[in-house]
């Protein structure tokens, strides 16, 4: 049994992973629920994110800023697509894409939305799924999976989130008008390269 | 949509609870199960992708295709070996489709307008909605016209289509009460049509023997870049020249001009001039086909410049009236006359009448948009068409042929479900102002036969026969296609409520109030087309060969039947029970969803072609899944010579003097109380009398100042029907069309005048019509007419996406052609004015 302090930190981590992803689905009283509802004594991050998560009266403004940013129509200002990143190419399901998804289906996983595997929101909930599986192996005394679950962070960080996060979250800070998207840019940011350089020293 | 988080927690919770185990308790209301993932418990993924069978509508060519895809995901694009028509083929357009299936700025979620402004300079503000809220809204908005008796205040705006179209393009809009279902063929090619109906009685386009053919004159058309069979064309063009001349009729050296053996860069407006001339030429030289038209009784050719014929020494077989129209229109038109108005040498003009004379009946007059789609365009289109008809290549082999038969059947009547409110309804005059008495529209010789697309915005914007309440338009993008396109912005914004249903937002949907995400009809929808070249037709089928990425609905089927769904929730349920009546051929099975309903009326549509039980002729399949693998039905063999002497018009011969045109005419007139001679001052000819019904030469009628230059107006080879400037290929591959520049919209000007106007390649310059100004690059290029200057359409977008626009939603990568082309007809057949009807003035910006 994995030491009372580390499992806590890695639930932390799975919870901020998930709660990244689900800030970027299309904004509705759900989010904000969410939002309100959350733990600030779970860390900065949340706490961050709650300061200024944004009220039932200024959702359609964030709705907008959502639009325009992440689902169009016309012009995305911050695709939130891996492949637009990676490829060079402005479009989806590049090869990169296709990559992610043989990674999704190894572990048994396949997209049930109606999105392109590499969505930001995608990306982040696998980790979240990742890190359920490191924590699911620690509860179980399991070392070797424990490790191996770490290594498959590690190594999606590495191959896809973490390549093309640091050029879709400047993009989000630049084009953002919603204070709201601007600071979950920056706190999406700063986790990942963080939870990056955690994960390559341990 | 994406599910809401709430709903969302509660799903998961049941969905995959074991995920993280029961042991950790969560300090947050936020669970960490999956939201966006199944498990499917194992990894499977396919090693070897599949050719999948599809239709591409890049161009009206309509090529059957075969997509390979892998895991899902479209990889590339082949023709379908199994057509006849274009076998193997593609033309660079197909691979494009692969760029637009995966825009990430496709329209992907239904979206509502929060902006309640409307205009060029409003920022729509579109904010996700889900797909019931849409169809709510929609739903209630003709439920208040039908409970206010004022139906005929809903338009239907249709662009492109496949043969599903009458589902919501008729269908509902009859049902729901409207005659205003307005088509976009009136900007298409309608003018072309012009001259093989009032000639042959075929108000349709033609297909082309090449292979058997000894000479080719192109009247404007570009079949190795633009409209139509552009694959086959291209694939089978090398063979053709190893038998035949080419001459080109074109003020650009186009793609196809410049592996011409002749080009003639006519002055714009003038091609009924040559084509008169050529006429006079191949009847003085006595090359005209006897089989065909028949000969002097004597056998002595009478035919000489100036000299008039007695009717009865000219005994003709299968035509009718050619020592009419020799009389009236011709003797004169020596090509010496003509060089004066072409600016095309005499000797020219002789040369290529001789060498397609000599070379009849095995050679074709191919006349495309050009020459026609002008004020003064429907004489043009007879003359040139009716060169066919002198040397006997109609319908004969390597001439000009029609299409051949096919067996698709249409959709169950709608009539028992128009009720009292309906029937009133659509007897209401349309909002296009066809069949007045400048606006003819003789679409088969009916008054008011034939849409006239462009001027149903003044009809918007003048409430002129009344207001539009609620439109909806698909496929389309009328604020960009349309001639003096304002227009159209105005009138959009006019509209209290409209819906765009499209794959990509465009122009047209920055004015709309609800945005309805479409399938890409060529990998995610289902459909039929029908086309036809080498001497067969197909119909083949658009399929959805993979699963949309998005939240789409197919444009013609799934979101009428949505839509009639929720008129029957609201008491209305006329239009659903029209839609059950389309019962799965093969079970009988009435459809209960969208999706089947999708599926079972493709299948009606298209069940003589793949029942053996049905079956008429063509390819036989031992029934549906044998029709679907192979994605395409062909015809029988052309059969050659069988219309002579049994054509569709009033003599059943080939009319050089049209009793099928004069009777047209004269019915539209009567309807008006008006002569023909009236009618055609209406419609801005200069011909009165007898001159009205054969070909004939009219000066072109043309906007702007006369010291400024034509402005010619022609397709790319990469345009998807203008949808594929956001595609990074269109924007990367664009000097592939002859003269342009790669990421440019370049107006290309001949060095002489360019000289003389003080402008170099490169310079930022502006052009100004009387109608409106755009700006570009200048580029000095000698396939320009002196005289003119030359711009390909297709650039210009100011919201369509990342690529398109040089800054989205403010400075468009270039120019609009459509932005200096005032808004005109050729009123004869209702189509709009694209060329021969500017001139335009250069300043450098």
């Amino acid at each position: 049994m994995e030491s009372k302090e580390f499992l806590s930190r890695e639930e932390h981590r799975r919870d901020t992973y998930k709660l990244l992803s689900e800030c970027y689905y299309s904004p509705d009283e759900g989010l904000l629920n969410t939002l309100r509802e959350s733990d600030t004594s779970r860390g900065s991050l949340y706490s961050e994110i709650s300061k200024n998560s944004p009220t039932t009266n200024n959702v359609e403004s964030l709705k907008i800023d959502y639009a325009k940013l992440f689902l169009g129509p016309y012009k995305l200002l911050a695709p939130p697509y891996g492949s637009v990143y990676l490829e060079n190419a402005r479009r989806v399901m590049g090869d990169s894409t296709m990559d992610i998804w043989y990674t999704y289906a190894e572990e048994g996983l396949r997209v049930d939305l109606k999105e392109a595997p590499d969505h930001i929101a995608i990306e982040l909930e696998f980790m979240c799924f990742l890190i359920s599986k490191e924590i699911e192996a620690a509860l179980n005394s399991d070392s070797i999976n424990t490790t191996r679950y770490l290594r498959k962070q590690k190594d999606f960080l590495e191959n896809h989130l973490a390549i093309w996060v640091l050029e879709f979250t400047d993009t989000v800070e630049a084009n953002a008008e919603t204070e709201f998207y601007k600071h979950l840019a920056r706190l999406t940011r700063s986790f990942i390269k963080k939870d990056l350089k955690r994960l390559s020293e341990s | 949509m994406y599910k809401s988080s709430k709903e969302l927690t509660r799903r998961n919770l049941l969905k995959n609870a074991a995920v993280v185990g029961a042991t950790v308790t969560l300090g947050t209301t936020l669970k960490p199960v999956l939201r966006a993932f199944a498990r499917t418990g194992r990894a499977d993924y396919e090693v070897q992708g599949e050719w999948r069978p599809t239709t591409c509508q890049g161009c009206t060519s309509w090529c059957s295709k075969q997509v390979y895809v892998v895991d899902g995901r479209a990889i590339k694009v082949r023709g379908n070996p199994n057509s006849k028509v274009n076998g193997a083929a593609s033309c660079p357009r197909a691979h494009m489709s692969l760029q637009q299936v995966y825009d990430p700025d496709r329209v992907k979620s239904p979206m509502r307008r929060t902006n309640p402004k409307k205009g060029r300079n409003e920022d729509p503000k579109f904010v996700p909605i889900t797909w019931d809220e849409a169809l709510n809204t929609i739903a209630d908005k003709i439920m208040e016209l039908r409970k206010n008796n004022e139906t005929h205040k809903y338009l239907l705006l249709r662009g492109r289509y496949s043969y599903m179209r009458d589902i919501i393009y008729s269908r509902m809009t009859k049902i729901i009460g409207s005659p205003n279902n307005i088509s976009h063929s009136a900007i298409c090619a309608e003018a072309e049509k012009f001259g093989p109906y009032y000639t042959e009685g075929e108000w349709t386009y033609r297909q082309y023997d090449i292979l058997n053919t000894r000479y080719i004159i192109l009247w404007g058309a570009d079949p190795l870049a633009a409209n139509r069979q552009v694959s086959y064309y291209m694939s089978r063009w090398g063979d053709a020249l190893d038998r035949a001349q080419v001459a080109v009729v074109d003020p650009r050296l186009s793609a196809t001009a410049a592996k011409a053996s002749e080009w003639l860069p006519v002055k714009p407006g003038e091609d009924g001039a040559l084509a008169c001339a050529m006429a006079h030429e191949i009847l003085v030289q006595g090359l005209w086909n006897r089989d065909f038209v028949g000969d002097f009784i004597d056998g002595t050719n009478r035919f000489a410049a100036g000299k008039t014929i007695s009717e009865s020494d000219f005994e003709e077989k299968y035509t009718y009236g050619l020592v009419k129209w020799w009389n009236i229109e011709l003797k004169d038109k020596t090509p010496e006359w003509a060089a004066a108005k072409t600016g095309l040498p005499a000797e020219q003009i002789r040369r290529v009448a001789i060498g397609y004379g000599k070379a009849g009946p095995h050679a074709i007059s191919w006349v495309a948009r050009g020459p026609v789609m002008q004020v003064r365009g429907a004489y043009a289109s007879l003359a040139c068409h009716a060169l066919n008809g002198l040397i006997g290549s109609v319908d004969n082999v390597g001439g000009t042929l029609k299409a051949n038969k096919e067996y698709t059947q249409s959709f169950p009547s709608e009539k028992k479900f128009l009720d009292e409110i309906a029937q009133a309804g659509i007897k209401h005059k349309k909002i296009d102002h066809r069949g007045r008495l400048e606006f003819p529209a003789l679409n088969a010789g009916k008054s008011g036969g034939g849409v006239v697309t462009n001027n149903a915005a003044d009809g918007i914007l003048n409430e002129d026969p009344n207001e539009i309440r609620v439109a909806i338009g698909y496929m389309n993008n009328f604020a960009f296609s349309c001639t003096q396109s304002e227009r159209w912005f105005k009138a959009l914004s006019k509209i209290p409520f409209s819906v765009h249903i499209t794959t990509n937002a465009s122009e047209t949907t920055w004015f709309a109030d609800i945005v309805l995400p479409s399938n890409h009809h060529m990998f995610e929808k289902w459909g039929y087309v029908k086309s036809f070249a080498n001497g067969y037709r197909h119909v083949t089928m658009n399929q959805p060969v993979i699963k949309p990425l998005w939240d789409v609905r197919t444009d013609e089927t799934e979101i009428p039947w949505l839509i009639a769904e929720k008129l029957a929730e609201r008491g209305f349920d006329n239009l659903l029970r029209h839609y059950r009546e389309y019962k799965d051929p093969e079970t009988g099975k009435i459809p209960t969803n969208e999706k089947e309903f999708a599926l079972y009326a493709l299948k009606h549509a298209t069940h003589k072609l793949w029942d053996p039980a049905e079956y008429q002729g063509g390819d036989k399949f031992n029934g549906w899944e044998d029709f679907r693998k192979t994605g395409v039905w062909n015809s029988d063999p052309y059969p050659f010579r069988k219309r002579w002497g049994s054509m569709k018009t009033k003599t059943k011969q080939f009319e050089f003097y049209s009793e099928t045109l004069k009777e047209a005419l004269a019915k539209h007139a009567e309807k008006h109380a008006k002569s023909i001679d009236d009618v055609l001052a209406a419609c801005n000819y200069e011909a009165r009398g007898e001159k009205a019904f054969v070909p004939h030469y009219e000066e072109p009628y043309m906007y702007g100042n006369k010291d400024g230059l034509v402005f010619v107006d022609y397709k790319s080879r990469l345009n998807r029907e203008g949808r594929s400037a956001n595609c990074l290929w269109y924007q990367e591959l664009k000097d592939h069309d002859p003269g342009d520049e790669a990421w440019d919209d370049v107006a290309k000007i001949n060095p002489v005048d360019a000289a003389r106007l003080g402008v170099k390649t490169g310079d930022r310059i502006r052009l100004l019509s009387p109608t409106g100004e755009l700006e570009c690059t200048a580029k000095l290029w000698e396939g320009t007419r002196p005289g003119t200057i030359a711009k390909c359409y297709g650039q210009g977008h100011w919201a369509y996406g990342e690529i398109a626009a040089s800054e989205f939603g403010k400075v468009p990568r270039g120019g609009n052609n459509n932005d200096i082309i005032p808004a005109d007809y050729e009123r004869l057949s209702g189509s709009s004015a694209f060329f021969g009807v500017v001139r335009v003035k250069i300043v450098k910006v």
